[in-house]
């Protein structure tokens, strides 16, 4: 007996249930004896030759079990991709937002501690996650369930189509988000004229300069109002269109424009408050880069809000031919 | 067009795969052993490798189309296939299909010309 043969069906063997272990490897040894015999030759070349016909052991083995080959097969993956999915966005928001709003903020444990170890057990939970609902579809394929699973049980009827996402590309939250940070404009203008740490005979001292409400706020006042509209407008569609991509870059220019106009021929602050605080803390508003940075950040905001209605603009179409079918 | 050996192979091994039971079917209708199997099929021009021959004929047996007897007179005892009744039906069948997916796909062919 050849040695290297001997290995060749043990490996084969030993991958096999024992019901049937003892007739493959008889089956086998005869069949690579025939092979040999075809070759009229028993010499070690040959012997190699007939082990490399016959190819790897764990797949000739293979064949022969009858079970499925893989853990989760192709029935019930999507199935359990969509249940991943779904537990996930469920889970993960949640155990962020339960660590964020019970974190150890009364300690010393900085912002960054906190903020890392909430995201460390999102990661710890979506670990657990994926591997229980893996195990929970390895069972359903090997149970045979799978074809159930994949079919709802009774077969699957046009009535089983999900219903078309009417998904907006411009949220609720988006709008909620928009005339919170506009409504913030008016209210700190309105808060830094009747609030202030300074005060001259019992009347407060307002940061900037009072004669701008005389044509320059109330102007500032209007473009965000125009803002306002422009946002529910937006929500009103539900998703960018050519129109409200021109109308975006319209407000945003005026934006940028009225702030450039008004730094570089205003003097925006509050000469009396800029004496009073330079009298008590030596610091110099006119030498500061406070209206260059806020300007820098005005120009960078209106770019990213242009670049990014123009991009949601080219994916509109996306949802739109699917809804109607037509491509736009 | 350079047609890659790769693709090719896959394709004709896909068109293939149903025909190897026929062929089984049809020449275990006289008892033979798993190589001897192998060779009349290569001789007929229908190769069939070894590791998918035999545990497909594990399958056919546990389906109960074919039964097989360890003959252990010879000096080498080889293990015999041959078609059960069930079989036998199953190979009439089959036959049929494959005439009329044959005359199907020559008149495909056919009207497809140039």
């Amino acid at each position: 007996m050849n040695e290297l043969i001997d290995r060749y069906v043990l490996a084969v063997a030993r991958r096999l249930p024992a019901s049937n272990r003892e007739d493959v490897a008889r089956e086998l040894r005869a069949t690579i004896d025939d092979m040999l015999d075809a070759r009229g030759s028993r010499d070690q070349g040959a012997v190699r030759d007939v082990l490399t016909e016959l190819g790897d052991p764990a797949v000739l083995a293979a064949g022969y079990r009858s079970g499925p080959q893989h853990l989760i097969g192709p029935e019930v993956y999507g199935p359990f991709l969509e249940t991943l999915r779904r537990i996930l966005a469920i889970a993960l928001p949640v155990v962020v937002g339960i660590q964020l709003l019970f974190g150890d903020w009364g300690s010393d444990r900085s912002v960054a501690s906190i903020v890392i170890g909430a995201i460390a057990g999102a990661l710890q939970v979506g670990v657990h996650v994926v591997v229980w609902t893996a195990l929970t579809f390895i069972v359903i394929e090997r149970s045979g369930a799978a074809r159930e699973v994949a079919d709802g049980g009774e077969g699957w009827t046009p009535d089983d189509l999900p219903a078309l996402p009417r998904q907006r590309q411009i949220t609720l939250g988006e709008l909620i988000g928009a005339v919170v940070v506009l409504a913030l404009i008016p209210a700190g203008l309105l808060w830094q004229r009747y609030r202030s740490p300074y005060e001259e005979a019992g009347d407060p001292i307002p940061l900037f300069d009072p004669d701008l409400w005389d044509l320059w706020i109330p102007v500032l006042f209007g473009i965000v109002v125009v803002n306002l509209g422009l946002e529910g407008w937006k929500y009103a569609v539900g998703h960018w269109t050519l129109p409200l991509v021109v109308a975006n870059l319209a407000v945003n220019v005026a934006f940028v424009g009225y702030f450039a106009l008004l730094f570089s021929r205003e003097d925006v602050w509050n000469p009396a408050y800029a004496a009073e605080l330079a009298e008590r803390t030596g610091f110099q508003l006119a030498d500061s880069p406070i209206l260059a940075i806020a300007m820098v950040s005005i120009v960078a905001i209106s770019a990213w809000d242009i670049v990014e209605s123009i991009i949601k603009l080219r994916q509109a179409p996306t949802e739109r031919v699917l809804l109607e079918g037509v491509p736009a | 067009m350079e047609l890659d050996e790769e693709l090719l192979a896959g394709h004709v091994q896909e068109l293939r795969r149903g025909t190897v039971v026929l062929a089984c079917l049809s020449v275990l209708q006289a008892p033979h052993y798993g190589y001897a199997l192998l060779s009349t099929l290569a001789e007929a021009g229908l190769s069939v490798d070894a590791n998918t021959l035999y545990p497909l004929l594990r399958r056919l047996e546990k389906q109960g189309l074919l039964h097989s007897e360890w003959n252990t007179e010879e000096p080498r005892p080889r293990k015999f296939y041959e078609v059960t009744d069930l079989g036998r039906a199953l190979l009439e069948r089959l036959a049929t299909e494959w005439a009329s997916l044959d005359t199907t796909v020559r008149t495909i062919l056919g009207r497809s010309e140039p």
